[in-house]
């Protein structure tokens, strides 16, 4: 059963006047089955993270279709199967990580007695027990990625989303992060994740779609990924290529 | 003083395209022109009530406009840590709180002339009654109010077409425009003695801006947004009646022998070292934290 | 219901983490010890009290209501802009409790903070002072009377071209006959509230109210005007039942006038009449004069200062709750400046609204900008009479029960109602805002 279904979407965002100024995505069709771990792969601007608002329910398509666990994906039964990683982690400064932790459990609707289970169980695994009464304000990059990942698996959710999951971590805890999506894909969980790097999904997705100009520009199985792939990666990012380093060392 | 001359620069254009500033700047125009052109009261002076309705909008606006924009712009560079590659170009920390006083000071100018200039328009509409104790003014009601409710619609307007037909960034145009209407409303059958009469009495509400915008500036380089502005609206709301009584009933009363001058020259003298300590206490205090 | 605690536990935490409950606690309470220092009223113990409980309550709740406003408009505004409200979003709590929990959490540290302002007043002031039920006097009904002046104006409009009508008059209905109808009643009805009863030297009054217990405890306050001085010399008896005062003052132009059980028996009534008459001999060497409608009041006593504060709490508290949900709701659908202005803007005008309207009479309607402005500032004073038409703090400065029906009244609509209501605009208003965020 496919857990996402995308059919010809297509967003152009406008400005105060209606005209449009970016078309963000441009009759794009994608399918995600259970169990996957589905890379979503593209240069900056590409609409890698419109696709992932579209499929939160966060923007709604101009043209096509979108669904979730064949639901609208805005409706309360498809987002208690969600969980999301953003691409930055937006974490009330205020609160410590227990409490963060805790009022995503509560509005995942939770019972105190698992949330707070669930919560010591998701301090533990992000390595973050020893700082988890200290306000996240005072954290670093790294240990608010960490709270943020947590913060997204504490509704046991069946499909995963993570916007950029390893951006702003250390080697080490990058490949941490690495393993954790394979065991979680393991245990059953669907997992949608984006990335502009090409190596992070052929270590961790077993599908992906490289998309450009909010086109899909080829996608295929890891296994697929050969030479004609990279290539067609490399070409996306070689067209959005934003420095000019030689005429402004000769100027 | 490169680089604090950019800081003053950039400042007052970032305030210039702040929606705030805007906003504050046409409650105060609808302020000054709507209390000196209805006639709510049937009995009264409402001429004088035209001068204190322009002047407590000068006043109590610039006081808003002041602190809401000093600490803004000045938590706004510490929370986006632009501040950190400022003070990397060789400014010290206290110059660059310097600078963002003089700029948003700058900004101010803009806000002021345009609120003065349309509240003499607006004491030109309700000049009526009183005219002998005004020197004979003719009151000019009619086209007063066509050009108070012009200089508030006319600029909003006109700066909607050209963004939505030039992309002229909105809130800059809108608030450029809305001091270029109200100027020009001054021409309209100009009389230099209301000039004089509103003008100069609202010369003296400027102090008591420019001293809580340095307090607020030093005030939101120490501490979060909300403490800053808290404290700084209480200070001033604690003055406010004093500057209030003392300001308006002084400088709105007609004045036989013209402007106020030698009153206006005392509220200077009295503010400028009050804004000069406020600004030497903060650069000692960032030079003992060593965060020079 | 659990995320709608959770986003008011989160909001809780912020008001508090974030020191703005403290310093919004701090703020008002300095308010309240500073009020002294600001204000003595007309130099009697009373007039002194009346006003500083007037300014320090009525400061306090300013500065709560501005303050949550003010933070309630920015802090969901940020959220949105800053993407956090998303992840609210993306889990499976409704749109309505990320907003209504906002709304509870500013309005319970509203209260809060409004509850030890009110702790502080009923010490300084006296828990067990007594407070009196106003009575009105039982007259015609204003719309009934301004109907019968409608009909004589209509009456005597024919006069308007005969030679005969006095030069006056004809003044008077040649400036009235191009006045919408709608105008004219308005005008009649407030010329009925306004309208002035004369008592000559030596001359008695009467005037009916609802029968009462004839208990102690009864008193009658009165607004004696003469005709070009509030505040001439005032002399005479009242009677009511067998209670009677006499009242000789020229110091104050509202007095209050116990009555006690005297010799004197006057509108005496049967135990199964439904009102009373109240008598007035003026022995006073002018002529005095009152408007029955509003310097009129019979005030019966009723229960303490202490319990009428607690009602002035929630009428208060309710009040707040619709503010700061108002300020919610415009931070759910507008940038964070914008919705910060507008609010403020709104209570403004809100609150100034029935001042103004009050002020204008309605002769002054000349011209088309008057006509169109007053007809905008109505339709605000329409708008905002929830809050702005409650006035508990004037109540309890005047020693008046704060009466439980409206309290109640305040509580049902204010502090839920309307919020609820606002929640679900926000709720659909978030809905769209993310998508005119990009």
């Amino acid at each position: 059963m496919a857990v996402v279904e995308l059919q010809g979407v297509s967003k152009t965002f406008r400005d105060f006047w209606l005209r449009p100024t970016v078309k963000a995505l441009d009759g794009l069709d994608l399918s995600i089955e259970s169990g996957e771990i589905f890379g979503l792969l593209g240069p900056n601007g590409s609409g890698k993270s419109t696709t992932i608002k579209l499929i939160l329910g966060l923007l709604s398509p101009d043209a096509g279709k979108v669904a979730l666990f064949s639901r609208p994906p805005g409706s309360a039964a498809a987002r208690k199967r969600l969980g999301y990683l953003p691409e930055l982690s937006y974490l009330h400064s205020f609160m410590t990580a227990r409490e963060t932790l805790l009022y995503y459990a509560g509005l995942c609707g939770l019972d105190r007695a698992t949330a707070r289970e669930r919560t010591r169980q998701l301090l533990e695994m992000t390595r973050l027990s020893d700082v988890a009464d200290r306000q996240v304000g005072g954290f670093s990059k790294g240990m608010a990625r960490r709270v943020a990942l947590a913060s997204s698996l504490i509704g046991k959710p069946e499909l995963l989303v993570l916007d950029e999951p390893t951006s702003g971590l250390d080697p080490v805890s990058t490949d941490e992060v690495k393993t954790l999506v394979k065991e979680l894909a393991k245990s059953g969980m669907t997992i949608l994740m984006t990335s502009h790097l090409l190596a992070d999904a052929q270590d961790v997705c077993t599908r992906f779609m490289i998309l450009n100009n909010g086109r899909s520009v080829a996608q295929g199985a890891v296994a697929d990924l050969d030479g004609s792939l990279q290539d067609c990666f490399l070409a996306a990012v070689a067209e959005r290529r934003a420095f000019s380093v030689a005429s402004f060392l000769k100027a | 003083m490169g680089a604090f001359f950019s800081i003053v620069r950039a400042t007052a254009l970032e305030i210039s395209c702040d929606a705030f500033a805007m906003l504050l700047t046409l409650a105060a125009l609808a302020l000054s022109t709507f209390a000196g052109a209805l006639h709510y009261h049937q009995f009264g002076d409402p001429t004088r009530m035209a001068r204190e309705a322009g002047l407590s909008a000068i006043l109590a606006g610039g006081l808003v406009f002041a602190i809401i924009a000093s600490v803004r712009t000045v938590r706004r560079e510490i929370e986006s840590h632009t501040i950190d590659m400022a003070l990397a170009h060789s400014i010290s920390r206290s110059a660059f709180i310097c600078a963002k006083f003089a700029g948003v000071a700058l900004a101010y100018v803009v806000f002021f002339l345009t609120v003065c200039a349309n509240s003499i328009t607006a004491v030109r509409g309700a000049a009526i009654g009183a005219q002998e104790a005004y020197g004979g003014l003719a009151r000019v009601w009619g086209p007063s109010l066509a050009l108070g409710v012009a200089t508030i619609v006319m600029p909003v307007v006109l700066a909607a077409a050209a963004n939505r037909f030039f992309r002229i960034r909105f809130v800059r145009c809108a608030t450029l425009l809305m001091l270029a209407f109200a100027l020009a409303s001054l021409a309209y059958r100009v009389d230099w003695r209301l000039a004089v009469l509103q003008g100069a009495p609202a010369l003296a509400l400027v102090p008591s801006a420019v001293f809580f915008m340095a307090f607020a500036c030093v005030l939101a380089g120490r501490l979060r947004a909300n403490a800053a502005t808290g404290i700084s609206f209480a200070a001033a709301a604690f003055s406010l009646p004093v500057l209030g009584a003392h300001y308006l009933a002084d400088a709105a009363a007609p004045q036989a022998g013209g402007a106020p001058w030698g009153f206006i020259a005392l509220t200077y003298a009295a503010a400028s070292p009050l804004v000069v300590a406020v600004l030497v206490v903060n650069g000692r205090l960032n030079t003992k934290d060593g965060a020079d | 219901m659990r995320a709608f605690f959770e986003i008011f536990r989160l909001e809780m935490r912020r008001l508090w983490r974030r020191r703005t409950a403290q310093l919004l606690a701090l703020a008002a309470l300095a308010w309240i010890f500073c009020v002294p220092w600001l204000a003595n009223g007309d130099g009697t113990l009373d007039g002194v009290r009346h006003v500083q409980l007037l300014l320090s309550l009525g400061g306090a709740f300013t500065i709560c209501c501005v303050s949550l406003a003010a933070s309630g408009a920015l802090s969901f505004a940020a959220e949105r802009e800053e993407f956090r409200l998303a992840l609210a979003r993306v889990r499976p709590a409704p749109r309505f409790a990320l907003a209504a929990g906002r709304m509870a959490a500013l309005s319970a540290a509203g209260a809060g903070v409004l509850a030890l302002c009110a702790c502080f007043v009923v010490a300084k002031y006296g828990a067990g002072r007594p407070c009196s039920r106003v009575i009105d006097p039982v007259m015609e009904p204003v719309a009934a009377e301004a109907d019968r002046m409608y009909a004589h104006y209509l009456s005597l409009l024919p006069k308007l071209d005969d030679p005969a009508t006095p030069e006056e008059l004809r003044g008077v209905l040649a400036s009235l006959t191009n006045t919408p109808k709608a105008v004219l009643s308005r005008m009649f009805m407030q010329r009925a509230r306004d309208r002035f009863e004369s008592i000559g030297p030596g001359a008695t009054a009467r005037w009916t109210f609802p029968a009462q217990d004839a208990g102690e405890g009864l008193a009658v306050r009165i607004r004696f005007s003469s005709d070009f001085n509030m505040r001439d010399e005032v002399r005479g008896v009242f009677a009511f039942g067998d209670l009677s005062g006499s009242v000789s003052n020229i110091t104050k132009s509202i007095l209050k006038v116990p009555l006690a059980r005297g010799a004197k028996a006057a509108g005496a009534v049967a135990p199964a009449q439904a009102v009373q008459t109240l008598e007035f001999a003026n022995s006073s060497p002018n002529t005095l004069m009152l408007r029955p409608r509003k310097d009129l009041k019979l005030l019966a006593a009723a229960d303490s200062f202490a319990w009428n504060m607690v009602r002035a709490w929630l009428q208060l508290s309710a009040m707040l709750a619709t503010v700061c949900a108002f300020a919610v709701f415009l931070g759910s659908c507008l940038g964070r400046t914008v919705a910060v202005f507008t609010c403020g803007v709104m209570l403004f005008t809100g609150a100034a609204s029935s001042d103004i309207i009050e002020s204008y009479p309605d002769q002054l309607e000349e011209n088309r900008v008057d006509r169109i402005s007053l007809a905008v500032t109505r339709a605000v004073e329409f708008v905002c009479r929830p809050v702005f038409s409650l006035h508990p703090v004037a109540a309890l400065a005047d020693d008046e029960c704060v009466a439980p029906a409206e309290t109640l009244q305040a509580v049902a609509i204010d502090a839920f109602a309307i919020p609820a209501l606002l929640a679900l605009l926000s709720a659909l208003a978030m809905a769209y805002a993310h998508e005119s965020a990009k």
